[in-house]
């Protein structure tokens, strides 16, 4: 995002003390000046037209490569990101000269790390800068495979995955592997077990198998961000191809994961896989058959699949944001200060995902509003009227207190949404209990009668005698 | 002692009769005063066990003002009773006056008391709910007016 662009007023409010000036060059000049600032406030909007709006999908990524001859081995996937838009800055990862940031300011919005074999960046990279470039809330591909360095390991690692230690493993597959011309070892895989879901992967489902040729890597049981998109068939495991097993291998059948991602808790996102081939053009365009299936396809999935992952890790899919959080007395439109208990309110907050180019209305019947105090008083679902407005009404409860209006919206592959509104609830004021009960009449009687007979007995008590 | 017999009681409430009537009639205006109080207090308890305790505050203000004023008129009729020797050096005036401004004190409590301002499900102690049980971590507390973290890049 470029930063606002600031108009500063001080110059023109200099202008009428220099038009008091006597002397006509001055006159001239600060007529001049005049001049130019009122152009340059008339075309303001013009200029500012120019830019682009807020947008969440990332624009300039910094790919790093350990070989520039993978920029044409590999340029179907990069020609697919330049043509939606994205700014590609290729550098090798031993660049002398690569830095992230300058003066504070991050000069890339995602990092393609496609250098499985680097042992130390060049420049001011190293892990840390990575990390907290990824902390910072910036996006993130890493590729690996059979090659793969301590360092690339050792940043998949602090994402929540673990690739195979053993550094002449791969993953091999006697079951499902990609039929070739020859047997082979069978460490091309064919993977179809994809996760299910329309956000991570597209609307159209993936036919085709993915070819797969790299290093295993599996979830770490302690990071719930993590997810597995690509599994390997339970046939699955990991292991030196070339030389016989002499123990059984560490990584087994499912619990192997080819293609993981990540979605940060400030919604970065992640994606990790062991097969930089995968992306590759030779796996794009390559026919795929899996062992023991008869149907044969023409092109692999691996193109749909890498494209659609990495519009969904671009956050061309799946962002969300709220705005517009809304309530009021029914019947009011004003949005009150406090609510009294039993008070009847209306609800609303309005949802959009982005489509990468605009942002479209989010349409889910899943969207719950809580009315909190430390435990959710009101829970209800919002219904919405398919423009991305989300809207309910219910009744204050009979508790008073410092409530909070929360949406917490967690679904797989969507950002989270996490919104909150403070409002006091006071109970009934003194004025607005029920009065003149007609059940309470004789009571109201015997209290009124009370005074007057004190008055009597005071008046008679007194002048008695 | 003598047994008791069928002319005792009548005995007993002739005398008490008799000493009764020697009573000032300031103390006998009193006495009816206080009796009239009771009486209506007992009247509204009787109305209450029929009619249920829905308005429950004015129940109570009803029934504390009679009580209220028979027992400032109780103590009225012990501070200018000139037997009571307890009391001897009260002068009757400060003994009225005092008399007056407690009733003024209970009537303007038993006004503001006789609306019906507790709501039978209206629940008072509302702050300890939840708060030893396993509520999800409170994560910004009470400072999280408009905070709306709408993810933004």
């Amino acid at each position: 995002m470029s930063p606002p662009l600031r108009v500063n007023p001080q110059p023109l409010s200099l202008s009428p003390r220099q038009r008091k000036d006597p002397t006509t060059t001055k006159m001239a000049r600060s007529n001049f000046s005049v001049l130019t600032i009122l152009s340059v406030i008339l075309l303001l909007p013009v200029l500012s037209l120019s830019f682009s709006p807020a947008s969440p999908s990332d624009r300039r990524l910094l790919v790093l490569l350990d070989d520039l001859s993978l920029k044409s081995s590999h340029s179907i996937f990069f020609n697919s990101l330049k043509s939606r838009g994205f700014d590609l800055d290729f550098k090798l990862a031993d660049d002398p000269k690569l830095a992230l940031q300058r003066y504070g300011q991050y000069l890339y919005d995602g990092l393609i790390l496609f250098s499985p074999s680097i042992e130390r960046f060049g420049g001011a990279l190293d892990l840390a800068a990575v990390l907290d470039f990824v902390d910072s809330g910036h996006d993130l591909i890493i590729a690996a495979d059979s090659s793969a360095s301590d360092l690339i390991k050792s940043v998949a690692t602090e994402c929540g995955v673990d690739f195979d230690e053993d550094p002449s493993a791969l993953v091999i597959d006697h079951r499902s592997y990609a039929v070739v011309g020859t047997e082979g070892d069978h460490t091309l895989i064919a993977a179809d077990d994809f996760i299910e879901s329309d956000v991570l992967l597209g609307e159209n489902k993936i036919e085709a198998p993915v070819l797969f040729k790299g290093i295993a890597h599996s979830l770490n049981a302690a990071n719930n961000l993590v997810l597995k998109v690509l599994s390997a068939s339970p046939a699955a495991y990991s292991a030196n191809p070339s030389s016989k097993l002499s123990s059984p291998p560490l990584l087994t059948g499912s619990s192997i994961s080819l293609v993981s991602v990540v979605q940060a808790r400030n919604n970065a996102r992640i994606m990790i896989t062991g097969s930089l081939d995968m992306f590759s053009n030779r796996f794009f365009r390559s026919s795929v058959q899996k062992a023991g299936s008869p149907k044969k396809y023409d092109k692999s999935g691996n193109e749909q699949f890498v494209t659609e992952l990495s519009k969904w890790v671009f956050h061309e899919r799946g962002h969300l944001k709220a705005v517009n959080l809304r309530h009021n007395k029914a019947g009011e439109t004003d949005e009150p200060a406090m609510y009294r208990i039993k008070d009847d309110l209306d609800f609303s907050v309005e949802i959009y995902e982005w489509s990468g180019k605009s942002w479209e209305p989010y349409v889910a019947n899943d969207v719950q509003v809580q009315f909190y105090m430390m435990s959710p008083y009101v829970l209800k679902t919002l219904s919405n009227d398919k423009k991305g407005l989300y809207h309910t009404s219910f009744k204050v409860p009979d508790v008073y207190g410092v409530f909070q209006f929360k949406v917490e919206y967690n679904r797989l592959g969507y950002t989270s949404l996490l919104l909150s509104k403070q409002i006091p609830v006071r109970p009934f004021k003194h004025n607005e209990y029920e009065r003149f009960i007609t059940a309470a009449f004789p009571y109201y009687g015997a209290s009124f009668t009370m005074m007057a007979g004190f008055f009597i007995f005071s008046f008679v008590y007194l002048y008695h005698k | 002692m003598g047994r008791a017999t069928s002319k005792d009681p009548q005995a007993l409430i002739h005398s008490l009769r008799s000493a009764y009537a020697a009573t000032p009639f300031s103390l006998k205006i009193i006495d009816l005063y206080v009796g009239f109080a009771v009486f209506s207090a007992i009247i509204q308890v009787v109305y209450m066990a029929i009619v249920g305790s829905f308005p429950f505050n004015s129940f109570l203000s009803g029934v504390l003002s009679c009580i209220g004023t028979a027992v400032l008129a109780v103590c009225l009729r012990v501070q200018v009773n000139k037997e009571n020797k307890e009391f001897k050096d009260l002068p009757p005036e400060r003994a009225f006056s005092d008399f007056v401004f407690c009733n003024l004190v209970l009537h303007l409590v038993i006004m503001n008391f006789l609306e019906e301002m507790v709501k039978p499900e209206s629940c008072l102690i509302m702050s300890c709910r939840c708060r030893w049980s396993s509520c999800p971590a409170e994560p910004m507390g009470i400072n999280f007016a408009q905070n709306i973290t709408t993810s933004m890049k």
